[in-house]
């Protein structure tokens, strides 16, 4: 009797094993399936900001090898946010995402008057009349490589303004809207994939670690005008 | 047999009465608990959704100081928790620093406070996480109505009822009028 539960238990970790093995590297990149984008109820959906995967559900879904995660919010806002008593600075960002500033991709309208002009240098597009003109020759390429079509594109801002225009604007330029995902903004978020930017010195001051954040440039000078 | 054969019925009794005393502290835990959990009305006759009926008088007598940017007050957690608990009528703004988010529901709010002359308060939604506010609006902007240190109102960003609040001034204008007496 005992020598048959020996073979059993040996069998089973033998069984185990060859389990684990099997699924690490036959089926190496398996990934679950994405709930189709959909949007939010309320207010929320009108921003753009999807249902399923948003800033409470996001933990979920980071660290895909067939995705991308952008964060379209400046390290520093030059509108007047203190006129609302804001700070425009970024404080924090969600571990995987990295920053895309959408000031610089196309020109920002809209903002209350109280605020005055955001940021007004130099886009890689000028939106008028419902139309986004490049204003460099590579401006095309540079958004297709910072927002790959071919793979699962993950948008968050501040409260989901900035990404929703971003997914307006990559599906009026032909991407899919079907892979991409505005998972709202991160002060929403209270996951376990903060990462904290804003610290708070003894003396009450405040510094921002910057060099935290995965950012991507865009260096207009080197760049040919159209 | 795992009961020894001579086993008396008075040891049974006792297993019986035990279990049913048990069974029995853990039901009254378990609806102490829920009954716990099931309360959160207002408690004075307001409902709590967005919506609610009468009217409420605002203090327009605010006291601005240094605190003051045209029809805004600023404040935050603990400012705004000593209005509270002063049992202070007013309008709060939700809002957050450097965003586009709710662009035209900061100019409805605009709009209203220069018109009807009334103050209203305004906080940041990192401070609002720590107030009382966070048990109802969980999304910015938005814009809660306090009557006497209670909410009566609020517009709920994730709620299709308020969506025409957000995107119509008429609606956001009807809206809060139904809660401010002039």
């Amino acid at each position: 009797m005992k020598k048959y539960i020996w073979w059993i238990c040996v069998g089973a970790v033998v069984l185990a094993v060859g389990a684990f093995l099997l699924g690490r590297f036959a089926f190496p990149n398996t990934l679950p399936a994405l709930p189709a984008p959909e949007l939010a109820e309320g207010q929320r959906g009108e921003l753009g900001i999807d249902k399923n995967i948003n800033e409470k559900t996001i933990d979920n879904y980071l660290n895909r090898s067939d995705a991308v995660y952008r964060d379209l919010r400046m390290l520093k806002d030059p509108g007047d946010y203190e006129a609302i008593g804001g700070d425009a600075y970024l404080s924090g960002f969600v571990r995987g995402f990295e920053v895309v500033p959408f000031p610089y991709i196309v020109n920002v309208t809209g903002l209350p008057e109280v605020v005055g002009d955001t940021y007004t240098g130099e886009t890689l597009f000028t939106y008028e009349n419902g139309l986004y003109n490049a204003n460099y020759m590579e401006s095309k390429d540079i958004l297709a490589e910072l927002f790959p079509k071919d793979k699962v594109i993950f948008l968050m801002c501040g409260g989901g303004g900035y990404s929703g225009m971003m997914k307006k604007m990559l599906v009026d330029l032909g991407w899919d809207a079907s892979k991409i995902y505005d998972v709202g903004g991160y002060w929403y978020y209270d996951g376990e994939n903060r990462v904290k930017v804003k610290r708070e010195l003894p003396d009450g001051g405040v510094v921002y670690d910057f060099y935290k954040v995965p950012y991507h440039e865009i260096d207009f000078g080197k760049l040919e005008r159209i | 047999m795992w009961l020894p054969e001579n086993k008396s019925n008075n040891s049974k009794k006792k297993t019986v009465w035990l279990l049913l005393g048990l069974v029995a502290v853990i039901g009254v835990t378990v609806l102490l608990i829920l009954g716990l959990s099931t309360g959160g009305g207002v408690g004075d006759g307001w409902p709590v959704e967005g919506g609610g009926s009468g009217t409420v008088v605002l203090d327009t007598d605010f006291d601005c100081g240094e605190n003051c940017e045209g029809n805004f007050i600023n404040v935050d957690s603990t400012s705004y928790e000593n209005l509270i608990l002063n049992k202070q009528s007013f309008i709060v703004v939700v809002d957050q620093k450097a965003c586009v988010t709710g662009v035209r529901l900061r100019g409805f709010i605009d709009d209203y406070v220069g018109e009807s002359g009334l103050k209203a308060y305004r906080i940041m939604f990192e401070d609002m996480k720590q107030t009382s506010l966070y048990d109802k609006i969980t999304y910015y902007p938005s814009v809660a109505v306090i009557d006497k240190g209670k909410m009566v109102a609020w517009l709920d960003a994730e709620s299709n009822e308020d969506k025409p609040m957000f995107n119509e001034f008429e609606s956001f204008n009807a809206w809060l009028n139904k809660y401010i007496k002039k």
